[in-house]
């Protein structure tokens, strides 16, 4: 290899040299770093299934951006030109190389500057190689048809489907350059080597052709080359401390996600999660408080700050909805919800506290077969709570009102602010007070309650939320007598829908009881009402305007109730008072006290006789 | 002098003139607080306060004069509920204001340990 050749090579060899120095360190930190449970289940999930399951998830993810399509196709056009043609033009170049050298393995740089070490050879290969020529020159218009996109997305990110463009900061910002810069170089390298080399694609061979050049300049060819070379060199150096540390630690991260393992109070997996991320830019617009300028607490200024060094700032840690739309429409899947809570716990998890007072051995509860929890917020709406004791002496249950005349909170707001060894104190009491009851079966209409009995209270028994049960007597054809002639729209929960997965129980009640406007609905796209319990930082006319906002979504023209099954998202709704709101308890226990008309009660009585 | 039949407590008496750092570092961190009332709606619907007498209208009233000592008790009672941030007509961050509180005073101690 001649001087200018090693010259040639070095900066892209010592770039890649670096960057897999760096990757192995992180990764072996980080796959040390996760717990002794995590790796144990890493090891029991080895199989064939999880491993087919992984190759292809890598494959549909990383290279093909399905994720994406489904969303956005114009910028799912964008990301899988630039990773799927970038991965092409490896493969084509490294099987153009051995095609020609015979040799399998070789040099990295072998393949990658193979136009530039096979000059003036190519026109006697054959025409196999002129066929490498053109499929190559295909790839690169597709990755630079992808590059176009990119660089117009910074002026006009509105024509890819994003409303809000991410600003990254400086690093990401060089990275993008050496990262733009290395196709047009690859270009204009190929489109020079060919003036002056002759063969080339269609492309490239092409526009060579149209260059006209003196011989003597032909330096200009190698000093292409060069540049590209550097562009490589200068993209592997420096990302491993950008955004684009994404494109090779997905790979890992899709390999824990499928074998379980949750970045929940796990630093090594929280790693990943967070260098995962490939700021795309896609959760800034699903997060309801990017329409309100003044915070910037969503999970894209989040783990930006965070992969810092600085650290993410305890106002963008606590400023969060935790409504989860973000999670839903990740194209990576980064829980970013759990990364959120482990910097919650760390900054707040010694806080001090004192909950002897609630400990009332001399208490008795009255036992009953069903055992009902309002939870704090129901306590501010006590309509649900009337309209749930009439539809249980409606359908003459044994029940008992556990916190009716005093409350006990569930403890999720303290989980929520970080505060993990006060929540499992609150948890000690309340469910010890539950379970006094003995019930047989534990309803909630709170659905912040029922994500925490399910999650971390361990009943005995089943809990279910009070749209359930009422779709149960439904199910048992005990049917309300009349039906409210209201065009009802129904607003799914965070809590209910994206955390628990109950969708279809208070559509089918609802269904029975008013005139349902959205029976058919979209999972996990439902909008936050802003009242979140999670979040810290908001003022008060904010989320006002975040309720505002998603009503304005919700409703139709001729909408005349807004109902709703959590009694947080009532409260907020209420405050905006655009439309009446109603729980799903109150609407269907309002039907059960509907007088049938005359006729229609003779021909109901005849049906039940005949 | 009329005699009312009580007296008041030299450290119980309200003084809003008298110097509260913490106060002022609170209000630094959540500015609302000044907007309170004292009008007790908080308190009111509190969930801990029948059993234990705590509310987030005292732990303003604590701050404010400075009695820091029962304040740090008076927090930890705390259920962080965020009823009262619901039914403050002055619309406080009250869950904030709580949680910048417990952090004020979990700082002092552990800089003191």
């Amino acid at each position: 290899m001649t001087l200018f050749k090693s010259i040639l090579v070095l900066p892209f060899t010592l770039g890649l040299a670096f960057l897999f120095i760096i990757l192995i360190i992180n990764y072996y930190q980080w796959f040390k770093a996760l717990t002794p449970k995590n790796k144990l289940r890493l090891w029991k999930s080895l199989s064939p299934r999880w491993i087919l399951s992984s190759i292809l998830e890598i494959f549909s993810e990383c290279l093909l951006h399905l994720r994406i399509f489904h969303q956005k196709k114009r910028l799912w056009y964008m990301h899988m030109s630039l990773a799927f043609g970038w991965f092409l033009l490896i493969l084509a170049g490294h099987a153009e190389s051995v095609f020609a050298t015979g040799h399998i393995i070789s040099s990295p740089w072998k393949s990658v500057f193979f136009d530039y070490f096979s000059r003036g050879q190519q026109e006697a290969s054959g025409w196999q190689l002129q066929m490498f020529n053109h499929l190559m020159d295909l790839i690169l218009l597709f990755i630079l048809s992808g590059l176009f996109l990119a660089i117009y997305k910074r002026i006009n990110s509105r024509l890819l489907g994003l409303k809000k463009r991410p600003l990254h900061n400086c690093h990401d910002r060089i990275t993008m350059s050496f990262l733009w810069l290395i196709f047009p170089a690859r270009f204009i390298a190929e489109t020079l080597n060919h003036t002056f080399y002759g063969g080339g694609g269609f492309i490239t061979g092409r526009f060579g052709n149209l260059i006209d050049l003196p011989d003597n300049l032909d330096f200009l060819s190698d000093m292409a080359w060069v540049v590209y070379s550097c562009a490589l060199g200068g993209f592997f150096f420096v990302l491993p401390w950008s955004r684009y540390m994404h494109i090779l630690t997905e790979v890992p991260h899709i390999i824990l996600k499928n074998a379980h393992i949750q970045a929940y109070q796990d630093k090594g997996c929280a790693q990943f999660h967070l260098y995962a991320c490939s700021s795309c830019g896609i959760c800034l617009n699903s997060c309801q408080m990017t329409s309100l300028d003044k915070y910037h607490g969503q999970t894209y200024y989040f783990i930006r700050k965070i992969r810092e060094k600085s650290g993410a700032c305890e106002n963008t840690i606590m400023n969060c909805l935790m409504c989860g739309r973000c999670l839903n429409d990740c194209p990576v899947r980064v829980d970013t919800l759990s990364i959120r809570m482990n910097e919650r716990i760390r900054i707040n998890n010694d806080l001090g506290f004192d909950y002897s007072y609630l400990n009332h051995p001399g208490q008795k509860a009255s036992s009953a077969k069903i055992a009902f929890f309002g939870g704090c917020m129901t306590h501010l709406t006590p309509g649900i709570t009337a309209s749930m004791k009439t539809i249980f002496n409606h359908y003459g249950e044994d029940y008992v009102m556990i916190d009716e005349t005093d409350s006990v909170c569930c403890g999720r707001p303290l989980f929520l602010s970080g505060q993990k060894q006060a929540y499992f104190e609150i948890i000690k009491y309340t469910r010890e007070r539950i379970l006094a009851c003995q019930p047989e079966l534990i309803i909630t209409s709170c659905p912040i309650c029922l994500t925490t009995f399910r999650n971390n209270y361990f009943f005995p028994v089943p809990v279910i939320h009070h749209t359930q049960y009422l779709e149960s007597k439904l199910r048992q054809g005990l049917f309300p007598h009349g039906k409210l002639h209201k065009q009802t729209i129904y607003h799914d929960p965070c809590e209910l829908g994206r955390y628990q997965g109950i969708y279809s129980e208070p559509r089918q009640v609802l269904k029975n009881i008013v005139q349902l406007q959205n029976y058919t609905y979209l999972q996990n796209e439902g909008y936050c009402c802003g009242g979140s319990i999670a979040d810290h930082e908001m003022d008060f006319e904010d989320k006002r305007s975040i309720a505002r906002d998603a009503i304005k979504q919700l409703i139709k023209r001729d909408t005349q109730l807004l109902a709703t099954a959590c009694p947080l998202c009532k409260i907020t709704f209420k405050t905006s008072g655009i439309i009446p709101v109603k729980d799903i308890a109150e609407i269907f226990a309002e039907s059960l006290s509907i007088e049938l008309p005359v006729k229609e009660l003779t021909e109901s009585e005849a049906m039940v006789n005949n | 002098m009329t005699e009312f039949g009580f007296s008041i407590h030299d450290d119980l008496m309200i003084d809003h003139d008298r110097p509260s750092p913490a106060y002022e570092t609170i209000l630094e961190k959540v500015p609302s607080i000044s907007m309170c009332i004292s009008c007790g709606s908080c308190a009111g619907t509190c969930i801990s306060s029948y059993q234990s007498g705590s509310g987030f209208r005292k732990f303003i009233m604590l701050l404010r004069n400075g009695m820091y000592d029962q304040l740090e008790i008076a927090l930890e009672y705390c259920q962080f509920c965020g009823k009262c941030s619901l039914v403050c007509p002055r619309g406080i961050n009250t869950r904030k204001a709580i949680l910048e509180m417990k952090k004020y005073f979990n700082q002092k101690c552990n800089d003191i340990v």
